[in-house]
């Protein structure tokens, strides 16, 4: 029995070693990226601290967004963090220490900052398909036009037959 | 060519800038069978009287190239010769003034005979003559006839008392008639030639030989002397007694001649031309020599006879002779084992059986399977009177005449098709077989046969029937519709006529046809069975054309001639869809420019180039528009994938607006991010 699952084990590795190798530097980036900002995130705690509370709404975008590549936590994420900040600013004018903490999030302009540029995020994200559709339609009424300018050019340098097969004009004798 | 210059002078017709031959003034009575004689004025000499002999144009003139005479003998000889316009029967019956359209003949111009003809009526008696004026009045100036033509290569072969004139008055010395304008023999009565050609049709006569002619004179000198017992009977039945008897015992009837003349008659009228007197043993008789009397040498006779046509027949070449006459009882006879047996039977001869099992297996063997009982009957005549000409249905032709004997029948569908049947029963190649000695000029035929053989079996224009009239005879008149009244001998002279022709020709009509095609396949040096295949495919309209074209440009080639006008107008006419099958429009626009330009120059080989398949031009429209309809294709494949929204596509959009908007968001970001840095560091 144990020789068996040994014999099963040994087969098994080769797919399980390639599936691996495939999904290895997938998984391992997010913890490599974790464990670079761990220690700056650790050093600079009160900002880390400061940011993860200021950057909520994109928390909040991260969760709805299901879609693969995370537009939307990007879109809104880095307005929302360009936003931040003025908190950012506030915390290090304040020398960023733990006691700053409070004082700075209790600053309305500093949340009115975070929350707009969570909100352009937004904006953004749902006006530009519109934005994108008109552009694409006029990108492909142009190149429809180019080709079919091309298309007459052929026709104009080569005759009708250039259309379809070769359908040569043969004629009866008229002298 | 002459056509024009012709409708410049009206009436009048010039040959060598000399001699006026006058197409309104008739002298029948110098007309030598198909040949019509015309009065004619000589410019340098007024006075002299001459007539034109006007020569058929759908055989060959002998009398065009005559080499020059050395001496001045008793024969009418042409002061001039040569091809001119001539007004002919139009075709249409309408196309030229009267009926009639100008075409050209060739013309013969003689000193006319001071004497009245020997023979004006064949129906009237010939004039009796003695030992003595016989060899003074008819041998003597036949013998320097003779010699002279025989010193040139040629035979007389009309040498009949209605081609004899007295040299004055109706009686004493004579002239012998002109013998260039019609084929040789054409005019014999079947009495005056030999047992080889009496039985052929009259234009199926070998040109012969002086032996012909030494024959002819054999039998002129015996009816002037004894007249013409055999008068009343038919051709057939003349060979026939030929053959019973002998020449000279059936002509002379039993009746009774001096030694010395019957020693002179039996040696001119031997049946076997080894045995035939010759011209020298004619003077050695006129100075007086005695020689062994030539015996006649019969047929071996059959036990009993085979009753054909109505005659009891005891010998093969009668019987054959027969067989000839009387074609349809031949059948019956031959189908029914009558003759195998007689030939089994009548000669005790079981030896027989062998060849004739050979004939049925060769009539199987050749030819449609519909006419092999003819072809058996026609081997079995061969087989058994193998010195008469080929017989085969209503044909009867000598081996060495067969390009004459073609072209009298091949505008006729019922002859033409019997003639066609013989050629492809191998019957010309199976009497030369029969032939108990092969001659030079068996070899000969036996050649021109070879070279039929692989022409006659394919249909195509440039080949069948009308190939092998050119292959029979080179000297032969081009028979096309188009171009026959011009007698269009030489390839050089095919483009000139069918230039000439074109104007009067109705509308439509092509520069090519069938007999141009095979005269000019005949004629070019270069092998041109790729522009034969084209023009013999009517269903590809362009290669048609361009087979024509490439024809006519075969012909240039070999004979250049840029003054062609009206047949490269034609051609320009004919090539039209043929430019409007290059793809690039540019392209037509370019080629007809040149083509143009090629045919103001009558250029044809240029035209041919520039629009050949395989050229650069056509090649490169070919491969362009291959191109092109691929490169449309794939436009079209892109426009409808537009049109399909293509790049409109709501999951696209929709993907390309998140991705947008995120990159937007991080370069606004990134935009905050400098300035916020920028500002801590201030």
């Amino acid at each position: 029995m144990a020789a068996s699952n040994a014999a099963a084990k040994a087969g098994a590795k080769p797919n399980a070693k390639a599936a691996a190798a495939s999904q290895a530097p997938k998984k391992r980036r997010p913890w490599l990226l974790i464990s670079l900002a761990m220690p700056v995130a650790l050093l600079l705690l009160p900002s880390t601290i400061v940011l993860v509370v200021a950057m909520v709404p994109t928390l909040v975008a991260r969760i709805v967004d299901p879609a693969p590549g995370r537009q939307l936590t990007v879109t809104v994420g880095s307005l929302n963090f360009a936003g931040a900040l003025w908190f950012m600013h506030d915390l290090w004018s304040a020398g960023q220490g733990f006691s700053a903490i409070m004082p700075t999030l209790s600053d309305m302009i500093g949340w009115l900052a975070s929350l707009v540029g969570a909100g352009m995020g937004w904006a953004i994200y749902s006006l530009m398909p519109i934005l994108t559709r008109s552009i694409a339609t006029t990108k492909s009424n142009l190149r429809l036009s180019r080709v079919r300018k091309s298309q007459e050019d052929l026709v104009e340098q080569w005759g009708d037959p250039v259309r379809s097969g070769h359908t040569l004009p043969g004629s009866p004798l008229d002298l | 060519m002459g056509a024009d210059s012709m409708a410049d002078n009206g009436d009048t017709v010039m040959l060598r800038d000399r001699f006026e031959i006058k197409p309104g003034s008739r002298l029948s009575q110098f007309d030598q069978g198909a040949a019509l004689a015309y009065a004619v004025e000589d410019h340098s000499q007024a006075g002299r009287k001459l007539f034109a002999l006007i020569c058929p144009g759908t055989v060959p003139c002998r009398g065009l190239n005559l080499p020059e005479r050395r001496a001045q003998i008793p024969m009418l000889w042409p002061e001039a010769s040569g091809v001119v316009d001539w007004p002919v029967p139009s075709p249409g019956g309408g196309a030229g003034d009267g009926g009639t359209v100008w075409g050209r003949r060739p013309a013969l111009v003689y000193q006319q005979p001071t004497g009245e003809r020997m023979l004006k009526d064949p129906s009237l008696p010939l004039p009796t003559l003695t030992e003595q004026l016989i060899a003074r009045n008819i041998i003597k100036p036949a013998m320097a006839v003779l010699k002279e033509l025989g010193n040139l290569g040629v035979a007389h072969r009309a040498i009949r008392p209605s081609n004899i004139y007295y040299a004055l008055g109706s009686s004493g010395e004579i002239v012998f008639g002109e013998c260039f304008a019609v084929p040789p023999g054409c005019d014999q009565p079947a009495v005056y030639e030999t047992i080889e050609n009496g039985l052929a049709g009259r234009m199926g006569r070998a040109a012969g030989s002086q032996a012909d002619d030494l024959y002819s004179l054999g039998v002129l000198a015996l009816f002037l002397h004894m007249g013409n017992p055999l008068h009343a009977m038919s051709d057939e039945q003349v060979v026939g007694a030929k053959i019973n008897f002998g020449t000279f015992s059936a002509l002379a009837g039993g009746e009774k001649v001096s030694p010395a003349m019957a020693e002179m008659l039996r040696g001119l009228l031997s049946d076997k031309v080894s045995d035939r007197w010759t011209l020298k043993n004619l003077e050695m008789w006129m100075l007086g020599q005695y020689f062994n009397p030539v015996l006649p040498n019969l047929p071996q006779r059959a036990t009993r006879p085979i009753r054909l046509g109505g005659a009891e027949l005891m010998n093969r070449p009668a019987a054959a002779n027969a067989m000839a006459a009387h074609w349809d009882e031949a059948l019956t006879n031959v189908d029914n084992g009558t003759v195998e047996s007689w030939l089994k039977r009548g000669f005790n001869d079981d030896k027989v059986a062998e060849p004739l099992h050979l004939i049925k297996g060769l009539s199987l063997s050749y030819g449609p399977s519909t006419g092999a009982k003819h072809r058996m009957v026609s081997r079995l005549i061969q087989f058994m009177g193998p010195n008469l000409p080929i017989c085969y249905k209503s044909i009867r032709v000598n081996p060495a005449a067969m390009g004459t004997m073609l072209a009298s029948v091949i505008d006729q569908p019922p002859l033409r098709t019997e003639f066609v049947e013989m050629l492809r029963g191998r019957l010309p190649q199976g009497w030369v077989d029969h032939q108990p000695k092969l001659t030079s000029e068996l070899a000969s035929i036996r050649r021109t046969l070879d070279g039929i053989e692989k022409v006659i079996e394919r249909t195509g224009p440039g080949y069948s029937v009308e190939r092998v009239l050119y292959e029979l005879d080179p000297a032969m008149p081009c028979r096309s519709e188009l171009i026959g009244d011009y007698y269009v001998t030489s390839l050089k002279d095919l483009l000139p006529a069918i230039d000439a022709a074109l104007p009067g020709a109705d509308a439509g009509t092509l520069p090519m046809d069938r007999h141009i095609a095979a005269f000019a396949a005949t004629k070019i040096a270069r092998p041109i069975e790729r522009e034969l295949t084209l023009f013999g495919n009517p269903a590809d309209q362009n290669g048609y054309r361009m087979g024509i074209l490439r024809l006519i440009a075969a012909v240039q080639r070999q004979h250049p001639n840029a003054d062609l006008p009206r047949l490269a107008e034609a051609l320009l006419n004919l090539l039209k869809p043929v430019v409007e099958s290059f793809h690039r429009l540019q392209s037509r626009s370019d080629v007809h420019n040149k083509l143009e330009r090629f045919a103001a120059q009558s250029d044809f080989v240029a035209m041919a180039e520039l629009l050949d398949e395989d050229g650069p031009i056509r090649q490169g429209d070919i491969l362009g528009f291959e191109q092109a309809q691929s490169a449309y294709a794939e436009l079209e494949k892109e426009a409808q994938w537009l049109e399909g929204g293509g790049l409109t596509n709501p999951a696209k959009v929709q993907a390309s607006a998140r991705v947008s908007s995120a990159i937007t968001s991080a370069f606004i970001a990134s935009g905050a991010l400098a300035a916020f840095t920028i500002a801590m560091v201030l």
